[in-house]
């Protein structure tokens, strides 16, 4: 409880920040404040120093057309939290399944517009009538990621596309009981998001704020039906109908990034 | 930023801790009966192994035995005299280890017999990519216990940890043998010679198996709970129901199952540990095992399964042949 409540905090946290981010430096450009070079845009180089204007306190800040993306190339680091919730494939039907959270981390090298990272991440969903706290769902993926960015002044809007490890499984401990299902390569990740420079207010230079959204679907792989610690785990080709089919996921999530 | 590196490494530990374990040593006591049984298996005059069978079946009387033996065990010995009474070829026990586990099916022993010597068993293996096996004699007459032991040689190839392909000759055995809990099944087979896989130096030095079936009653086993069930279900398509159909199974009359396999196996370039490999040869038996149930109950008019008599109180066992499946 007290992690999701963290998350909630952390989401709200983020957006107020997006929205306030967003207005300054708006406002900066809109009053024609002076554009460093009009290329940097479009030609970053890292390294480029934004823009920035003396403020009435005597403190810094980046001014207008601020190419964000020349501060975020090369070599990143990053982690977070979020809220998910369970999508329903066939057989699996999401049942007793209510939304739970996560935590990710991830490292992602980035050049041009593009990024390519290696995200990791671990989730548990709320389990209904499950008084006691006998009943786990979690699930884990760690997956290469190709993403691209899209730079709009202070904000850096991204899209990825990502395919690899994922694990879903429900455990009920005193019966020692387990419901998995493990793939290497098919589960698929689509993400979506924005990164918001965090320096203007206050933060380090290279610190960005990610807000995302993921969809995350799974198929295939090896399913395990355990009962007393023990049970088959079988592939696909051994399964029947309803047997292949896996929950997929939508996720909200935030990171705090660090660029090097 | 030390923030973010602690996270990582606590992250990717968890990942490392994750990984497979060893499973724990069987009992001396099982691995001594396993290696008895395997080697008395062809033994003129069954008294010996009836003894052994029917200490084997009381040792799985345990319901916490069984419950541990379902998850399986490392097996470390086999005697050298076990090898010795198989063939004219010299064999070594050194260098061997083994794991043994017990799986509990909801079908008779002797529909188990009869799919395990049908002439079409290797239909339903889909991981090999030969299975030719040829009996001595007709087998037809063993799943009905009309004859009482049968033998085949067999040539197949499969990829070895779904990697290497090995092309493999083995014996095996078949024997029924009626104790004073009723008739068990034994199965036996052995590598006939090393096999060299076709990539990455692997090399099967060495397989020798035995497999046990004997009629079983119903065990004490919690239900699930309905919330698990559900969740389970939801996440993973049909987990729930599987789960359940795995308790009922144990907790009702049918067969146990014990296999026990010990290999030498080079790995060559391959860095698999060794617990990966007990803990895939586990899993093999099990999946194996599930894979003979799931057929039993997609084909139940090719081996039918008489009614199922057993009761849950051993004192009541009736030791006539045709207590558990009349």
């Amino acid at each position: 409880m007290r992690l999701l409540f963290c998350t909630v905090w952390v989401l709200i946290a983020g957006l107020g920040i997006s929205t306030s981010l967003a207005n300054p430096a708006q406002e900066a450009a809109h009053d024609g404040a002076t554009q460093t070079d009009s290329d940097a845009s479009s030609q970053p180089e890292k390294g480029t120093k934004p823009a920035v204007e003396a403020t009435s306190s005597g403190q810094k800040r980046p001014v207008g057309d601020v190419d964000v993306a020349a501060h975020r190339k090369g070599f990143q680091l990053y982690g977070g939290l979020g809220l998910k919730t369970c999508i329903p494939d066939g057989a699996a039907d999401c049942s007793n399944t209510y939304p739970g959270t996560f935590i990710s981390t991830g490292m992602e090298y980035r050049f041009w517009y593009l990024g390519i990272a290696l995200d990791f991440d671990l989730g548990r969903y709320l389990v209904a009538e499950d008084d006691d706290f006998d009943v786990s769902s979690l699930s884990m993926h760690l997956m290469p990621v190709l993403k691209a960015y899209y730079p709009l002044k202070s904000l850096d809007v991204f899209v990825g596309f990502g395919m690899g490890y994922g694990q879903q499984w429900v455990t009920e401990d005193s019966s020692r009981s387990e419901a998995s299902w493990t793939t290497f390569w098919r589960a698929m990740k689509v993400t979506a998001g924005v990164g918001l420079d965090l320096e203007p207010y206050g933060l380090p230079a290279g610190f960005t704020l990610d807000l995302n959204a993921d969809l995350l679907m799974h198929s295939g792989g090896t399913r395990c039906a355990k009962y007393g610690g023990a049970g088959p785990c079988l592939d696909e080709k051994d399964l029947k109908g309803g047997q292949n089919d896996v929950a997929d996921q939508i996720r909200l999530g935030s990171a705090l990034r660090y660029s090097f | 930023m030390r923030f973010l590196l602690s996270f990582f490494l606590i992250v990717y530990a968890f990942g490392a801790l994750t990984g497979c374990n060893n499973p724990p040593t069987a009992p001396k006591d099982l691995e001594s009966l396993l290696g008895f049984l395997f080697e008395r298996m062809d033994d003129d005059d069954p008294e010996a192994l009836t003894t052994g069978l029917e200490n084997l079946y009381d040792w799985f009387q345990d319901d916490a035995q069984l419950g541990d033996a379902r998850e399986g065990f490392l097996v470390k010995n086999l005697p050298a005299s076990a090898l010795a009474v198989l063939d004219d070829k010299e064999r070594s026990a050194s260098g061997l280890e083994g794991i043994t586990v017990a799986t509990k099916s909801p079908y008779c022993s002797r529909a188990i017999a009869g799919l395990l010597t049908w002439e079409d068993f290797g239909s339903i293996l889909d991981n090999f990519t030969l299975y030719e096996r040829t009996f001595r004699t007709d087998p037809t007459c063993f799943g009905e216990r009309a004859c009482t032991q049968v033998e085949a040689d067999s040539h197949t190839r499969s990829a070895w940890a779904g990697l290497v392909e090995m092309e493999s000759k083995y014996t095996i055995q078949f024997r029924w043998v009626e104790t004073k809990y009723g008739w068990m099944m034994l199965q036996r087979f052995w590598l006939k010679d090393p096999v060299p896989g076709d990539s990455f130096d692997v090399r099967m030095n060495a397989n020798y198996y035995i497999g046990i079936v004997m009629d079983d009653g119903g065990r004490a086993a919690k239900p699930i709970s309905p919330a698990f069930r559900r969740a389970a279900n939801g996440a993973v398509g049909q987990t729930g129901r599987d789960i359940d159909a795995q308790q009922e199974a144990l907790s009702r009359a049918g067969s146990l199952r014990i296999h026990a396999n010990w290999f030498n196996v080079d790995t060559g370039v391959i860095p698999i540990p060794d617990e990966t490999i007990r803990s895939t040869l586990i899993s093999n038996q099990i999946n194996d095992s599930t894979r003979h149930d799931n057929w039993l109950g997609d084909n139940p008019e090719q081996f039918p399964c008489p009614q199922l008599m057993m009761s849950t109180d051993d004192d009541s066992v009736d030791q006539s042949d045709d207590r558990a499946d009349p």
